[in-house]
């Protein structure tokens, strides 16, 4: 179904005029293959007429009133056309269409940022559109997996490769420096909860950073029909405040009129990971130890002599997915009705099931997802100028993840830092701290949430030139996480931390409530003029109560509820906001070919600080498409072109309470106590994001190629800055103030082609890319702000003059030819390589180890200030990013798709998984790479029976190595450890055999495909560690200021696993 | 045409109405609001306030400065916590030192913030009850001793308004602060419990006042004993002012208030569930992973036995899991300050007698000479005062060294440095970019 929402409310206006009136019938077919085109829009405008094809490409509009009218005849794809007919009183007047390709189509239907229904030609900002239908045979299993690499601008952020994880979203990078960079999500014009992890940072549950899932993944990706996009304050501006990340609408399937059609889609699929993590290696320090290791590994072994293991891939096992989705449209010219459900079941690659447990133990770690999704549409028409629209959506998930990411108890995590020198009986990864790899897979952390969105929208035509329309949505969650370690969950008996079991829980509920009422008055002013005025008033209200509580030390095993244990704790929490706003907007339209457009909102916000009201955003855009003027004549190859240019404003609030001077709770043995909570300030106010952008829309040779670009700027003023004040002062917590500024720029490119359309062979492709330059060009005054707290391994800065995020971090000190930055000798300078050898010939195997004193290796200071750890290494945004593919229809009934996604240039990852292994004494230097530094610097070398040679040239050696390649961590933050990070990924590959439509027809069907498809197939880049996409917090996860700016650092994550789908489709 | 107005009016509405209703006033449940602190029905609240976040402050700053000594070592995954280990302990950048500063800092505010506000309901004669007033007294002079004690310098800003540091020459004026504020609280005429607490925090910021006075600006090591007859008449009044022989005024970690325990900064959660760090091993035998203790080893330098008190203050350690409690004064220290002040004038049997009570209470011998005085009394502090943030100071006056500390590590190259104002501090407060 190729069609548009508001068009529909038009489309599906049934005429009450009972005389003279004809039906308009025919079919629409491609003009290239002779394809009949199914959801073809057939509309007389003049009339708010018009009708929808259907399989067969037939379309019928009744009651049109005699007489001769302009047709247009619309679909995604093709080239709009414009037919006359005449219809005579009670005749069937036949018109039959033959559409052409197109790349570029400046009269699709857009609604979101409009007000309302409107062709993009008109619009002086870009808008961005997915079109559902054209990724139906992608491999696409969620919402996160439809946005990825569609639009350039438009980014999903993975952070890790786990069952059900979620992604964040930035839309053309950062606009605040501490609210949330995620876009506003609506469906069908209610808001949506956008949340993601275990119940926020408040809650007590957690997984560690990784596999969190994201609450628009509850969204069934089968039910959208498309995507609207707007990128910035621009095109923003009617959402005012919270609009300056973008705004995200999806609209949802709508029933046609006809008679019920099923649709059923079958898919199985394995995933897996990739075996790319490097060994663990390691050796025996004393004939003891490696006689115990001689034991475990079947082999003599002696003191010094490496043991290469792997105890990660080990966990993997192939995982299996199943999705079964069933639909049923259709409707009568009073009413339609649009009804899907889809199952969804998973059971990840992670497994460890044939580990050697003690007796009577096994894993209870799991990576599942069960998630039901059901949503059923109407709409009514009472009468031809009214239209009822009814929305429900309903979502129930079960999902089951794993400790991990950056987590002591993670089981990766352990698993990655286990040495093999230490391997016992019970701890069989040898684990050299806080638990065995079989005591974490004894943890469990679980999810059930039901998610409801629905809504109830009017659309009243009390004249020919006015339409009202309102919506009124809800949006609820409720939302259960729970975390458990059983009691003797330390089942190896190696971990201390809470032996008697431990049970967390966070029950959030959130309640999203939409209003929208406008009008908007089209009026035809003369033949040269048109105008359109719109008027409105929005606003939400989101309400959200968390509880949560922890439960530590069960008397017993069999206990799983909190209220069993002997230590319990609450945390309660309750949010409310409430935003209210009016706009207004005038479009003025001259000659059908110039278009500007005025408006403003004004907003308040229940955030506001005491002494600041409301604000105002405006906005102003142009639209000029030459190519429809008179005196247009093509352009050698250009056949269509459009110039547009627009400016505007939107905003984000301050967090619901950030005014208040407030003070939190925090009891004493004594009793109840409070102590300071939130600095407050009574002025606070919103952002304020000023976007402007220009663009062109080129169409090629007929429109066969279509290319797209936008520059963009954008100036965030009285940025709210996360300040922190002097903590000697009382107030710990950072307090907001509207006192700084971002800048950013970009470039946006778009690219699509149709190469080839023949009846058996047609060949489209596409690229895009996304320039993006941003900085942080005013603190006002505010330090610097570390993200990730105090945690030095977090290198991710906001500092004026750099890229928000930016890395800052340590390097050795620069020395002459022949020195190193080493000071052994204690003389305050670099020593020279003869005086490190002379150091290194005093060592022994029992006493040399390898320097970690930031008095022994020297680090730079550039500026002089003291702080070794300022230094610039790096942002964790590329400069350019976007996909390329394509698609190829061959013998008529197959084709394949692919999509690449690629980033690159000034784009770093702290690679903080291989920091820890090639560095740190406890719990890494397990590298294949780091374990012969130690070994050989340890030892000075070793023979062939493994015998120290205690030569100081092979320490030197050693010694260089670390210091140039494997140094990192505490003190030495930042070094050796963030890497470059450009790379490009097969995202999605599909092979799609669609069934002769004679075949099809025979059994009855309306269809009938088998796809093959695969995702995520292959990686190329530059990284050196596990996977550049993966990072330490995923959605939801983590601190406000962590989810925005803890980018590009890969701790311990599971890597983004392949797909392989098999769907069979088919209806009738 | 009137129905054709109807939509508009009803539009005209909303526009109207709905901006200017109340429905932009939202509650806020979670927290309570400044003004709700003049009400004198909070003075309890707010004493309770002050004493948890003395109580997470001292739990907060004890980890990075136990472990610059040889109280704890580092056995872990972060190795912040080794740089303290190697003696590095004015380093602004330690993680853990810069996470713990912002507790004590915030401490130290609520405690004068709400000594006022409570001096304010009392001179309104609002307070009905001077008991949270001499409470909040007891826990501003802790903490002032702490600053005092542990930091080389410290900033005393107040809200958005930044101080300059007093400068390493002035903290001794710290105690002066903290005598004061015991000065009042005894002034309230207290009794019981709190009396003895008063009193025997006063010995101790009497006693620290000299001490500081001892290490700086550099440790005299030559003359390193405390007499301080202040100190000793204070330690004797709280002696004196309580039947039980081995009274402590502890700050108390309780399940029912998990929030009192910073995870990461947490000496008993990182020594006995996350194995992180680990007694040191002057004290104990560690297992064979070391990541445990497997027996207290430290002896008696009479007996010859594994020292009984240390012994069950490990042990206590170890059962209370992340929740061990923070000892702050005791009769035990009480005795070491007359014992010291005994020694420093020569008046050794003043100094066994009080060494005697303490020993005991341990079933030990009597000392009488069978070692140095001094050793004595160096032991005496290192058993008694345990975990209590005292060590180093006693480390650099004694002249000793911890095992860990490198010889490159500032701990052995300045002696007498302790921890500093830490980078969340000097990065916000302009006086000291």
């Amino acid at each position: 179904m190729k069609k548009s929402l508001p068009l529909l409310m038009v489309l599906c206006l049934c005429p009450a005029l009972a005389w003279a009136q004809g039906t308009l019938t025919g079919t629409v077919r491609d003009a290239a293959t002779d394809d009949p085109l199914i959801g073809a829009q057939v509309v007389i405008p003049a009339l708010n007429l018009g009708s929808v094809t259907n399989i067969d490409g037939v379309y019928t509009v009744e009651a049109v009133p005699a007489g001769t009218h302009v047709v247009e005849i619309r679909y995604i794809g093709y080239r709009t056309q414009r037919e006359t007919v005449t219809v005579a009183s009670g005749q069937t007047q036949t018109l039959d269409v033959r559409l052409e390709e197109s790349a570029i189509n400046l009269d699709e239907v857009v609604v979101t940022g409009a007000g309302g229904p409107v062709e993009k030609r008109k619009l002086g900002n870009s808008i961005a559109t997915i079109d559902a239908a054209a990724l139906e045979t992608a491999p696409i299993q969620s919402f996160s997996d439809v946005i990825q690499g569609r639009e350039p601008g438009l980014v999903g952020l993975p952070s890790g490769g786990l069952t059900g994880e979620g992604t964040r979203i930035r839309i053309r990078g950062t606009a605040s420096l501490s609210q949330s960079n995620e876009p506003i999500v609506y469906i069908d014009g209610v808001r949506v909860d956008r949340d993601g992890g275990f119940g926020g940072t408040n809650s007590f549950v957690g997984s560690g950073g990784g596999g969190s899932p994201s609450r628009l993944d509850d969204i069934n990706p089968e039910s959208i029909e498309r995507v609207e996009v707007l990128k910035g304050a621009a095109a923003a501006t009617l959402y005012g405040t919270e609009a300056s990340n973008g705004v995200i609408q999806i609209f949802t399937k709508r029933g046609l009129v006809g008679p019920p059609r099923f649709t059923f889609s079958i898919q199985q699929g394995a995933i897996t990971y990739p075996e790319i993590y490097p060994d663990q290696v390691g050796f025996g320090r004393s004939q003891a130890q490696a006689d115990t290791m001689s034991v475990y590994y079947g082999r003599a072994l002696r003191p010094f002599e490496l043991v290469n293991q792997n105890f990660v891939h080990d966990l993997f096992e192939t995982g299996y997915s199943q999705t079964y989705s069933a639909s049923v449209s259709g409707g009568t010219p009073g009413i339609t009705y649009h009804v899907s459900t889809r199952w969804q079941g998973e059971n990840g690659p992670f497994g460890g099931d044939d580990r050697r447990y003690p007796v009577g133990v096994t894993t209870l770690a799991d990576d599942a997802l069960k998630r039901a999704q059901a949503t059923a549409t109407l709409n009514i028409f009472p009468n031809d100028k009214l239209q009822i629209r009814v929305t429900n959506g309903y979502t129930d998930s079960q999902f089951k993840t794993l400790e991990t990411n950056n987590n002591i108890y993670g089981v990766v995590s352990l698993a990655q830092f286990s040495r093999p020198e230490r391997v016992t009986f019970n701890n069989q990864t040898g684990t050299p701290a806080f638990a065995t790899v079989n005591e974490a897979m004894q943890q469990t952390v679980e999810q059930s949430v039901q998610h409801y969105n629905g809504s109830v929208g009017l659309n009243y035509r009390p004249l020919d030139i006015l339409t009202l329309d309102g919506t009124f949505g809800v949006d609820f969650t409720n939302e259960i996480s729970e975390e458990l370690r059983p009691f003797g969950w330390n089942v190896d008996g190696f971990s201390s931390d809470t032996p008697e079991g431990r049970r967390r829980f966070a029950d959030r509920n959130n309640l999203e409530l939409t209003f929208d009422v406008k009008g908007t008055l089209n009026t035809q002013l003369s033949e040269r003029y048109e105008s359109s005025f719109l008027f409105g008033t929005q606003g939400f209200i989101s309400r959200e109560r968390l509880e949560s509580g922890q439960g530590v030390d069960f008397p017993g095993p069999g206990f799983d509820v909190t209220g069993a244990a002997s230590q319990q704790a609450l945390f309660e929490e309750f949010l409310e906001i409430v935003n209210l706003g009016v706009f207004a907007q005038e479009q003025f339209g001259i000659n059908n070919y110039i278009f500007v457009t005025a408006g403003a909102r004004l907003d308040a916000n229940s955030a506001f600080g005491s002494d600041f009201d409301a604000v105002i955003y405006p906005k102003v855009s142009a639209s000029v498409i030459p190519s429809d003027a008179p005196f247009w004549r093509p352009l050698g190859p250009v056949s269509s072109l459009r110039f547009r240019a627009a400016i505007g404003r939107s905003g984000l609030q301050p967090g619901a309470f950030d005014a208040l001077t407030t003070f939190g709770a925090l009891p004493s043995i004594t009793g109840p106590g409070v102590v300071p909570q939130n600095l407050g300030n009574p002025e606070l106010e919103p952002e304020v994001s000023t976007e402007w952008e220009l663009g062109t829309e080129m169409g090629l040779v007929n429109d066969r190629v279509a290319f797209e670009t936008t520059y963009w700027n954008r100036t965030v003023s009285d940025a709210l800055v996360d300040r922190q004040f002097p903590v000697t002062g009382g107030f710990v917590a950072r307090q907001l103030d509207n006192i700084g500024e971002i800048k950013a720029q970009g470039v946006e490119l778009d690219v699509n082609a149709f190469v080839v359309n023949r009846a058996d062979v047609s060949v489209n492709l596409f690229a895009n890319a996304s320039y993006l330059w941003e900085r942080v060009t005013d603190l006002g005054g505010a330090p610097p702000i570390k993200v990730g707290g105090s945690y030095p391994r977090y290198r991710n800065f906001l500092i004026e003059d750099y890229a928000p995020g930016a890395n800052f971090g340590a390097k050795l000190l620069e020395v002459p030819d022949g020195s190193l930055p080493v000071d052994f000798n204690g003389d305050g300078a670099a020593d020279t390589e003869a005086e490190v050898l002379a150091f290194l010939a005093t060592l022994t195997p029992s006493t040399a180890s390898l320097p970690t004193s930031p008095s022994v290796v020297l680090l730079a200071d550039d500026d002089g200030d003291g702080d070794p750890l300022d230094h610039y290494l790096g942002k964790p945004t590329p400069d350019w990013q976007g996909a390329f593919g394509g698609s190829v229809k061959f013998f008529r009934n197959f084709t394949v798709s692919t999509l690449f996604e690629y980033k690159t240039g000034n784009y770093y990852v702290n690679n903080l998984t291989d920091a820890f292994r090639q560095a740190n004494a406890v719990i890494g230097r397990n590298l294949p790479e780091s374990a012969p530094v130690e070994r050989d610097y340890i030892t000075g070398g070793v023979d062939a029976g493994f015998n120290p040679l205690n030569d100081p040239n092979v320490r030197l050696e050693a010694l260089e190595t670390w210091l140039n390649e494997l140094l990192a961590l505490a003190p030495f933050s930042g070094l050796n450890t963030i890497k470059q990070a450009d790379y490009i990924r097969w995202r999605e590959l599909s092979l799609t055999y669609s069934a002769p439509r004679g075949f099809v027809q025979s059994y009855g069907l309306r269809n009938l495909s088998f796809t093959v498809a695969a995702r995520n197939l292959k990686l190329w880049t530059k990284y050196d560690g596990i996977d550049p996409e993966l990072n330490a917090v995923g959605r939801g996860s983590g601190s406000g200021l962590d989810q925005n700016f803890l980018d590009g650092v890969e701790a311990f994550g599971f890597p983004i696993p392949r797909r392989f789908l098999f769907t069979v489709r088919f209806g009738f | 045409m009137k129905t054709i107005y109807r939509p508009f009016a009803l539009v005209l509405a909303l526009l109207l109405v709905l901006p200017a209703c109340d429905i932009l006033e939202v509650d806020n449940p979670n927290n309570l609001v400044e003004d709700d602190l003049a009400n004198p029905a909070a003075a309890s609240a707010m004493a309770n306030g002050v004493e948890a976040s003395v109580t997470r402050a001292l739990g907060a700053i004890l980890a990075p400065y136990s472990t610059a000594t040889d109280e704890l070592t580092w056995v872990g995954s972060r190795d912040a916590w080794q740089q303290l280990d190697f003696g590095n302990v004015n380093n602004p950048l330690n993680e853990f030192t810069d996470a713990a500063f912002p507790y004590v800092g915030e401490a130290r505010w609520l405690a004068d913030e709400f000594i006022d506000r409570l001096e304010a309901f009392k001179a309104d004669g609002a307070l009905r009850d001077d008991t949270p007033l001499a409470r909040s007294y007891l826990y501003g002079a802790i903490i002032y001793v702490t600053i005092a004690d542990m930091f080389d310098d410290f900033t005393f800003s107040d809200r958005r308004e930044a101080a300059p540091p007093v400068g390493p020459a002035n903290m001794g004026q710290l105690y002066d602060t903290a005598i004061g504020y015991l000065d009042q609280g005894l002034a309230l005429n207290p009794s019981g419990e709190l009396q003895t607490a008063l009193l025997g925090m006063r010995a101790r910021a009497k006693y620290s006042k000299a001490l500081w006075q001892k290490l700086n600006p550099n440790p005299n090591t030559g003359d390193p004993l405390i007499n301080d007859a202040g100190a000793v008449a204070d330690a004797q009044a709280a002696l004196a002012s309580s039947n039980e022989p081995d009274w402590r005024y502890e700050l108390v970690l309780d399940p029912s208030s998990p929030n009192l325990v910073v995870g990461d900064l947490s000496m008993a959660l990182q020594v006995n569930n996350r194995l992180e760090l680990r007694i040191g091993g002057t004290y104990i035998q560690p297992t064979d992973d070391g990541k445990k203790v497997e027996a207290v080893t430290l002896q008696d330098p009479i007996d010859g036995v594994v020292q009984p008190f240390l012994e069950s203050e490990i042990t206590a350690f170890t059962d209370a899991r992340q929740y061990a409690d923070i000892t702050v004064v005791s009769a035990r220290e009480m005795r070491l300050i007359i014992a010291e002040a005994a020694l420093a004038q020569g008046n050794t049997g003043t100094f066994a007698e009080q060494i005697n009570a303490i020993r005991t209470l341990d079933g030990l011998t009597a000392f009488s000479g069978q070692i140095d005085a001094r050793e004595m009394l160096i032991h005496a502090r290192q058993v008694y005062l345990f975990l209590q943030g005292r060590r180093l100071a006693d480390l650099y006056r004694f002249g000793l060294r911890s095992s860990e500390w490198t010889s490159d590590g500032v701990a052995v190259q300045q002696p007498g440095t302790f921890l500093p104002i830490t980078i969340i501090e000097i990065r916000a407060n302009p006086h000291l970019g």
